[in-house]
């Protein structure tokens, strides 16, 4: 039984395994072969049930929820795995083609992911499976698809500033960036960083949902490439480099994050752009072939909860969907004092466009031709 | 013998039920009718709203598709798919192929139509365009084809789009509008019943008002019914009150008879209690026998009377409920003949039979034709004189056959001869014991065969009492 290793576990010994796996997580994550690294959460009583979790989200974010989850259900042990985005969706397509240690934690029970259209896509190729509760009818129609994707954040695509860089106002929305970065002039070069849109799921998202919202984002896209746009993994490399001073602008950065770093980093500011702000959902969705079902069930429906939601507001500072759950980073507060509209990604098969093949090859060699061009002249 | 009710007599049919089933089971008929044409109407029109839906987000593709540096490129529009997003839980599957099939983005793997032959092999056509229902990943998906001609300097060629969608949507719509529809036929269903229901009800209204007026009605109470004249119930009104006026005469008759039967059995019994009481008083009477002879008198009388009152039930009842059937009079007034042939002659009365018709066949009933002849020829034995003759005589006129009965008796006054055939008349005049019944059942069957009875007198006296049959050729058979 591979669930009796871990019985044994006291809890005053929780906290250095827990800590002991963190670490072997980050090492060894972006190995390509080898077996996956999982992290542990033992349960607290007996019997014992098995939830796998397999998620594209900070071990530092998720932690709270699954603390939070397990006070209420501790019965169960949570095996948590952490992806990148494509990764994700490539496991759980072809599932059997990589190993896990312990072997059983192969199927993720509930995948969670903030890359919209992968999961959407999922969703689309049959990998999900429906539920529906009391909690999931709650979700806003634009965050959920089929019963199968839950959306259950409320996170702002944002434009973050550093303020000793950039004396003066700051930009507003995306024209007066724009400006900005015209009238700045070679100041600015290699100062302004945003997603590699190659590399990130998440930044080729904003990307493709930018370029249907407005058309200022191909001369935007321009100014970017005539002052060597710094390209980056993720959005808390961009903010490392924000606030060390390495760049002044940050853009599409994940609000969430942008969020949590604030208070460690007061010389940096987060603009909710007015021409318009894009909201983001992460989804969670319970695997077609779930070993436990009705765990998976448990785990969304308690992210779903009010007190699921209040922790994510309050701990994982991840924004929460419930408008009933208050303070500031809550899509309550973004309603009540974006300064422009709020664009949510709609969660449907519309996401599916940006993943056509054809499509992205021609989406992400117009990304490259724009800065190179620009870059070259 | 065929009995086709299978309902017992306790067990009445009922009009209104059979009415009420013949409505529910016309609105049954008509409703299930209703609901399999909206279903189909529901389904049709959903598979044709959809279809376009389909069709508008394979021609928005299809426009999107174009020849760059001698490659077919595709870039897939957003609007298509959020066109097809209108169908909210609708997974979406598309497969784009260039000239000769060959794959170019997309589903890979999706279903085929079964064969070409939904498109037109008209090259000239520029766009072509099909629709079929396959599996696909575990669900029904709803597949359009459509094919448009590429008409570049480089390439030519169909270029394939095909766009699939699963059809929960379009269950939904189709489900919404029989739903609709069977909420429709159930109020319509509803409002048809209770409509019915009430017309049923007033439309019996007469029935139950006559039924009510004839329940709250004690049961002596014959007099006719008064409710509202309705033209289909006014028959039966018509029917109940002659029915009951028919009802009331019997009742006065019965009354009457009942009475004068009580007080012809009281007479002689009086008789025979002051004989009796003559004998006890004076036990040594010198000459007893007139008393006896009062007493056999009486007891005689009592005698005749009850017998022919046991007669006149027996008759009666046969009379109702015996059929007529075919009979030969001659036999019947013979044979009656001779049974009182020994009772004449110990009267030292001689009874002659004269048959002067031939055909004498009639329909009638042979047992109560023999008694009112009997009864006749009782009569006349009893009134004629010692040594008289009784003459019987069968006859015929053209249409009529005739009994008549002679005897030599004192006859009967012509001022009472209406009054004979009255139930326990006796003549002033008359002798001997007899119960003045005889001549009332006479009667009796004489109407039932429809036949007259006449009085007459006979020469030099007596009476002559004439039966008049119709023959049976004159009823037209």
């Amino acid at each position: 039984m591979a669930n009796s290793r871990f019985v044994f576990f006291r809890t005053d010994l929780l906290c250095r395994a827990l800590l002991v796996l963190a670490l072997f997580s980050v090492t060894t994550a972006r190995a390509v072969s080898g077996p996956l690294p999982v992290v542990l959460y033992p349960a607290q009583q007996k019997p014992v049930s098995v939830l796998n979790i397999h998620a594209v989200l900070d071990y530092v974010v998720m932690n709270p929820i699954i603390k939070a989850f397990q006070q209420r259900y501790p019965n169960v042990e949570i095996r948590l795995i952490e992806f990148e985005t494509a990764d994700l969706f490539q496991h759980t397509v072809e599932g059997s083609t990589h190993t896990t240690e312990p072997p059983d934690a192969i199927v993720g029970d509930l995948l969670i992911s903030s890359a919209m259209d992968l999961q959407v896509k999922l969703v689309n190729d049959g990998y999900a499976q429906r539920y529906e509760s009391p909690y999931t009818r709650r979700i806003p129609d634009w965050a959920k698809w089929r019963n199968e994707a839950f959306g259950f954040t409320f996170e702002p695509v944002v434009t973050v500033v550093n303020t000793k860089l950039l004396p003066g106002p700051p930009p507003q929305d995306r024209q007066q960036l724009l400006e900005l970065i015209r009238s700045q002039g070679e100041s600015l070069a290699g100062k302004i960083a945003t997603y590699d849109i190659a590399r990130s799921g998440v930044g080729y998202l904003f990307a493709a949902q930018d370029s249907q919202q407005a058309t200022t984002y191909g001369r935007l896209l321009e100014a970017f490439g005539t002052h060597s746009v710094q390209l980056a993994c993720c959005t808390g490399d961009i903010l490392d480099g924000l606030a060390s001073g390495q760049y002044a602008i940050g853009y599409n950065l994940l609000g969430s994050y942008t969020k949590a770093r604030l208070a460690s980093a007061p010389n940096l500011k987060m603009i909710l752009p007015a021409d318009y702000t894009l909201i983001m959902t992460r989804i969670a969705l319970i695997h077609k072939h779930a070993v436990n079902t009705q765990n998976a069930r448990d785990f969304l429906d308690f992210l779903l909860s009010p007190a699921g939601q209040q922790t994510l507001a309050s701990e994982s500072k991840l924004y929460p969907i419930d408008p009933g759950v208050h303070g500031e980073v809550t899509a309550d507060w973004l309603n009540k004092h974006a300064p422009g509209p709020l664009k949510p990604i709609t969660v449907g098969p519309q996401l599916l466009v940006p993943l056509d093949k054809l499509k992205r090859q021609r989406f992400l060699s117009e990304w490259r031709r724009s800065l190179e061009r620009e870059t070259k002249q | 013998m065929m009995t086709d009710s299978p309902l017992r007599p306790d067990q009445p049919v009922s009009l209104r039920n059979r009415l009420i089933l013949g409505a529910v089971a016309l609105i049954l008929v008509l409703g299930t009718l209703a609901i399999i044409a909206i279903d189909g109407y529901g389904k049709r029109a959903a598979e044709l709203s959809y279809d376009r839906l389909l069709a508008s987000a394979a021609f928005q593709i299809a426009d999107a598709i174009h020849v760059r540096d001698g490659v077919v490129d595709v870039d897939l529009p957003v609007a298509a798919f959020e066109t097809l997003a209108l169908a909210r839980d609708d997974r979406v599957f598309y497969r784009i192929s260039g000239p000769r099939d060959a794959y170019l983005t997309g589903y890979a793997d999706l279903p085929r139509p079964a064969a070409d032959q939904g498109f037109s092999k008209d090259g000239a056509r520029l766009i072509q365009q099909r629709f079929f229902t396959s599996r696909y990943l575990d669900e029904p998906v709803r597949f359009i084809v459509l094919r448009r001609l590429l008409t570049e300097a480089d390439i030519t060629g169909y270029i394939t789009v095909q766009l699939g969608q699963t059809i929960n949507a379009r269950a939904d719509l189709a489900e919404d509008i029989t739903g609709k529809g069977l909420q429709l036929i159930a109020i319509a269903s509803v409002i048809a019943l209770g409509l019915l229901g009430y017309g049923i009800k007033r439309a019996f209204s007469p029935l139950d008002q006559i039924e009510r007026e004839l329940a709250a009605r004690s049961p002596t109470d014959l007099t006719p019914l008064h409710v509202t004249p309705i033209k289909e119930t006014w028959r039966l009104q018509q029917t109940i009150n002659h029915f009951m006026r028919r009802l009331q005469d019997t009742l006065d008759r019965m009354q009457r008879y009942t009475g004068e039967a009580a007080h012809q059995i009281r007479t002689p019994l009086a008789g025979l209690r002051a004989a009796l009481q003559n004998l006890r008083d004076h036990p040594d009477i010198d000459d007893p026998k007139p008393v006896y002879n009062r007493i056999m008198q009486s007891v005689d009388q009592l005698n005749t009377t009850v017998s022919q009152l046991l007669n006149q039930a027996t008759i009666t009842h046969r009379l109702q409920s015996e059929a007529l059937r075919r009979i030969e009079l001659n036999k019947v007034v013979k044979e009656a003949c001779l049974e009182l042939a020994s009772h004449a002659i110990n009267e030292k009365v001689e009874l002659a039979f004269e048959a002067d018709a031939e055909d004498t066949n009639l329909l009638g009933d042979a047992f109560a034709l023999k008694q009112l002849f009997r009864n006749l020829i009782e009569n006349a034995v009893r009134y004629s004189p010692v040594d008289g003759v009784v003459e019987i005589r069968v006859h015929q006129s053209v249409n009529r056959l005739f009994v008549e009965v002679k005897d030599n008796g004192p006859g009967i006054p012509v001022e009472y001869r209406d009054k004979v055939f009255t139930r326990f008349y006796r003549a002033p005049a008359a002798v001997g014991v007899g119960s003045g019944l005889g001549l009332a059942i006479v009667r009796e069957i004489a109407e039932r065969h429809n036949a007259e009875v006449g009085l007459m007198d006979n020469q030099p006296h007596g009476l002559t009492v004439r039966v008049g049959f119709r023959k049976e050729s004159a009823h037209g058979k």
